[in-house]
């Protein structure tokens, strides 16, 4: 499967990234530490304010439940300490969701992705990195990794995992969201598939960050 | 010698001598080990460790020199705006040369000063100053009068301003007279006696960001011959 | 005036305590084997549920006049959700290839996709419910996160877990109209006469479900879908007919082109008295239950050592030093607990539903939280009304 990253794609954003991973394509923007209203104000921590933005239509419920997914996902990760009373704001915007409105696992895996890129180059602090990816049962029980649309509407079940990324390797699991019909012996086969499929994502992802840093210092060549 | 790190990888840490922990790197409060919680060049030295990264939104640290604009007055206090949507910090108006009851700097909504931060704990409200502690003197704080600012890469700045044989600056100051101020929250000042020469040195600078210093001299020249100098 | 200023160690009402410190409140209790409800690692809050009385066909109710075809009201600890569940009527999208003349040209183009609709047998069949939670909180204003994504999460559960298949919501439409002898009946389709109303229109019932949520104390994803389940058990459709005299056909001419189509406009009411129990896929049909995973503060449990030693015993057996903690309940758990399972299985046990995993979770309590959730499924099967 394809991934293609870039970073620093919008200038009057802290940080920003796209990327697209076959079917789904998501743009993240990051701004902050900024300041943040008063109601939004944690006192020892930063406030996370996610907007995602569908492809198509306005915003629903469905919306609602991934943002509430990958705040799961962001709270640990982020150094919230660093910035307390401050405001990190997110924004999403799904280009191209690559499934049906039924099936979240692909936008959320690549919003997951495209997330980290952005926080990378917001420069925010992270305690380590991370990346996921989805799967996908079919009918004859085969475990398919980052379904298709069409294999991802067969399927018997849609799974997304994603875990920490230490050194090159996936140590922690962060989250994991599975729905439809599947067996306890599938999830774990999942779960330990998902470690070496989201090391390689990481290793595409290190080389975009190492692009960037490259073209953040040319001037020191 | 300079490798990419990223958050989650694990940093050589000379054990034998002490070394100052720098920016990019942070001390887990559980673990108590010390992560990267940026990406970048890891910068090793003998005494400190620190990652070199760029960023866009400035995040104010003590003894940092910072242009901000003043965004109003609450009795001896100044609000002053590094960058914009950040919280704005405090400038007292007893934190300037000479400063007392009777003698209020003059500092409108709007004003630019050149500053420096002296308290940048993030729980707490964050206060520059325009005088330098040592001597009491002004040490070249203070308001900015005229000129122009633009906005430039944190890590560029921070080059700009460290490094006093700064190619790119030896290059303008071929080319015409001007002051300057390079402001760690990414803003730079500058002022020459003609609004051509102003925007050449700034558009020469802005574009020097993006190119390998190989180049600087052929950029410059380019812009300042776009403006007819 | 020589007065010395004294330290003095403040106590705090345990009560105090788990407000200013939930976590330290939590490991303390943990540390002598005990959760601050009083129940133990393991323990599940008992629930209790009953048909609602709240809908027509219920034989507690009294009034026939309410739309609410099913309900329930499930009790566990403080918390009470009452579930009602409401219908309406939607007229079936016709495919192009049945209404229209030039279906064949249609088609031909869009050959394709009709296959990929053909094929995808999964979830086409399965019918949505579409649910409104509301936990009540003494004001009003727009839902909160929480609540728009307790019911999100409801909603693809329950669509994904094909529990309801669309087949089981077909209104089989009546017929109301004069017989010979000037007599009002309405026919149905199943009874004795076969009529027909064209092979065009078909209509489908959807299924609206609101819950009401009162002193919330815990994650309440289980509680809902516990209530769910049971209201809709006892859901019931009522038969629907069309009134002949109230049908509206209109013909529209445009003046410019020669394409006449007839609008016809079909008043459905439900019949009064006569229902079918709502079909569901009992099969599919299981529970959900929620973990925490919390790791045991050493310091803490070293200090209460000397008093506690006899409780000690509890937590020795386990080398690990995380602890799974059945169906939270209270702040200091919610507080406390990071890392989160949640498990809903079928009815068998064989398989999982949906499974949510939030934190650093490890194989050994991911293990055990399925196996007791299956148990804990089993026993509410079994226990049902």
């Amino acid at each position: 499967m394809s991934i293609q990253a870039d970073t620093s794609i919008l200038n009057r954003v802290d940080g920003s990234a796209t990327l697209k991973s076959g079917e789904t394509e998501i743009i993240v923007s990051v701004s902050g530490p900024i300041e943040a209203k008063p109601r939004q104000e944690l006192p020892t921590t930063s406030a996370l304010d996610i907007i995602i933005r569908p492809d198509i239509g306005i915003s629903t419920t469905r919306e609602k439940l991934l943002e509430d997914k990958l705040r799961q996902v962001l709270t640990p990760v982020i150094i919230g300490i660093l910035y307390p009373r401050q405001l990190i704001q997110i924004t999403i915007q799904v280009l191209q969701s690559g499934e049906d409105k039924e099936y979240t696992s692909k936008e959320l895996s690549t919003i997951i992705n495209a997330t980290y890129l952005a926080l990378i180059d917001s420069n925010i602090g992270l305690k380590v990195s991370f990346a996921a990816e989805s799967f996908a049962i079919s009918t004859d029980d085969e475990i398919i990794t980052a379904p298709s649309r069409s294999q991802l509407k067969s399927s018997k079940s849609s799974h997304i995992v994603s875990y920490e990324i230490s050194n090159g390797k996936a140590t922690k699991l962060l989250f994991s969201d599975s729905i439809g019909t599947f067996s306890e012996n599938q999830i774990y086969q999942i779960l330990d598939l998902a470690a070496t499929k989201v090391e390689e994502t990481h290793q595409i992802f290190r080389k975009t960050i190492q692009d960037k840093i490259e073209k953040d210092f040319i001037w020191q060549l | 010698m300079s490798t990419l790190i990223i958050p989650g990888d694990s940093i050589p840490i000379n054990q034998k001598s002490e070394q100052l922990i720098g920016p990019g790197l942070h001390i887990d409060l559980n673990t108590k080990e010390i992560i990267p919680i940026n990406s970048g060049l890891l910068q090793n030295g003998n005494k400190s460790i620190h990652i070199e990264s760029n960023s866009k939104r400035y995040i104010p640290q003590t003894n940092d020199y910072v242009i901000g604009t003043v965004t109003g007055s609450f009795g001896d206090i100044f609000r002053v705006s590094l960058s914009n949507f950040s919280s704005s910090v405090s400038l007292s108006a007893m934190a300037f040369p000479n400063a007392s009851k009777k003698n209020r700097p003059n500092l409108k909504v709007g004003s630019l000063i050149y500053a420096r931060v002296s308290n940048a704990d993030p729980i707490v409200d964050i206060e520059i100053e325009c005088i330098d502690p040592t001597t009491g003197k002004d040490g070249g704080f203070g308001l900015l009068e005229d000129g122009f600012v633009f906005d430039v890469n944190l890590a560029f700045a921070r080059n700009l301003l460290f490094d006093a044989n700064h190619p790119i600056l030896k290059l303008l100051v071929q080319k015409c007279k001007f002051e300057i101020a390079i402001g760690l929250n990414g803003k730079i000042w500058i002022k020459t006696d003609d609004l051509k020469y102003t925007l050449a040195c700034s558009k020469s600078i802005q574009n020097c960001q993006s190119v390998t210093s190989t180049r600087f001299k052929e950029i410059i020249n380019t812009v300042f011959k776009e403006l007819g100098l | 005036m020589s007065e010395q200023p004294e330290l003095k160690l403040v106590d705090f009402p345990p009560a105090v305590l788990a407000r200013i410190s939930p976590e330290l409140s939590l490991q303390r209790h943990l540390a002598i084997g005990l959760r601050p409800n009083l129940r133990t690692f393991e323990e599940f809050k008992t629930v209790q549920i009953n048909d609602g009385g709240l809908s027509r066909y219920s034989s507690t109710n009294s009034n026939n006049e309410s739309d609410v075809l099913g309900s329930s009201i499930l009790r566990s600890g403080n918390t009470t959700v009452i579930c009602t569940i409401r219908g309406g009527i939607i007229e079936e999208d016709i495919l192009g290839e049945n209404n229209n003349e030039d279906a064949d040209a249609v088609n031909a183009i869009f050959a394709k996709d009709k296959e990929s609709i053909i094929n995808q047998e999964n979830l086409i069949d399965s019918a949505p419910i579409y649910p409104i939670v509301e936990i009540e909180r003494g004001r009003n204003g727009p839902p909160t996160d929480e609540e728009m994504n307790l019911s999100q999460k409801l909603y693809e559960t329950f669509l994904h877990s094909k529990i309801l298949s669309k087949s089981s919501l077909k209104v089989k439409v009546g017929l109301k109209s004069k017989n010979d002898k000037n007599e009002i009946e309405i026919l149905y389709n199943d009874e004795n006469s076969e009529f027909q109303l064209g092979p065009k229109r078909s209509w489908n019932y959807i299924l609206y479900c609101k819950f009401k949520i009162f002193s919330r104390s815990g994650p309440l994803f289980d509680l809902i879908w516990i209530s769910l389940i049971s209201a809709l058990k006892q859901t019931k459709l009522p038969y629907a007919y069309i009134d002949e005299n109230a049908a509206d056909i209109k013909i529209p001419i445009k003046m410019t082109g020669n394409f006449g189509t007839i609008r016809e406009q079909y008043a459905i009411t439900c019949d009064d008295e006569k229902f079918n129990n709502l079909i569901l896929n009992n099969e599919e049909i299981g529970y959900s239950s929620n973990f925490g995973v919390i790791s045991l503060d050493k310091n803490v449990s070293n200090n209460n050592e000397e008093d506690e030693k006899k409780m000690e015993i509890d937590i020795n057996d386990e080398n690990n030093d995380s602890i799974l903690l059945v169906d939270l309940e209270g702040e200091e758990e919610e507080i406390s607990c990071k890392n989160l399972i949640n498990v809903v299985v079928d009815s068998k046990g064989e398989n999982l539903k949906s499974l949510t995993l939030t934190g650093n979770i490890d194989k050994s309590s991911l293990q055990k939280a399925i196996d007791l959730s299956k148990k804990r499924s089993k026993f509410l099967i079994n226990q049902e009304i």
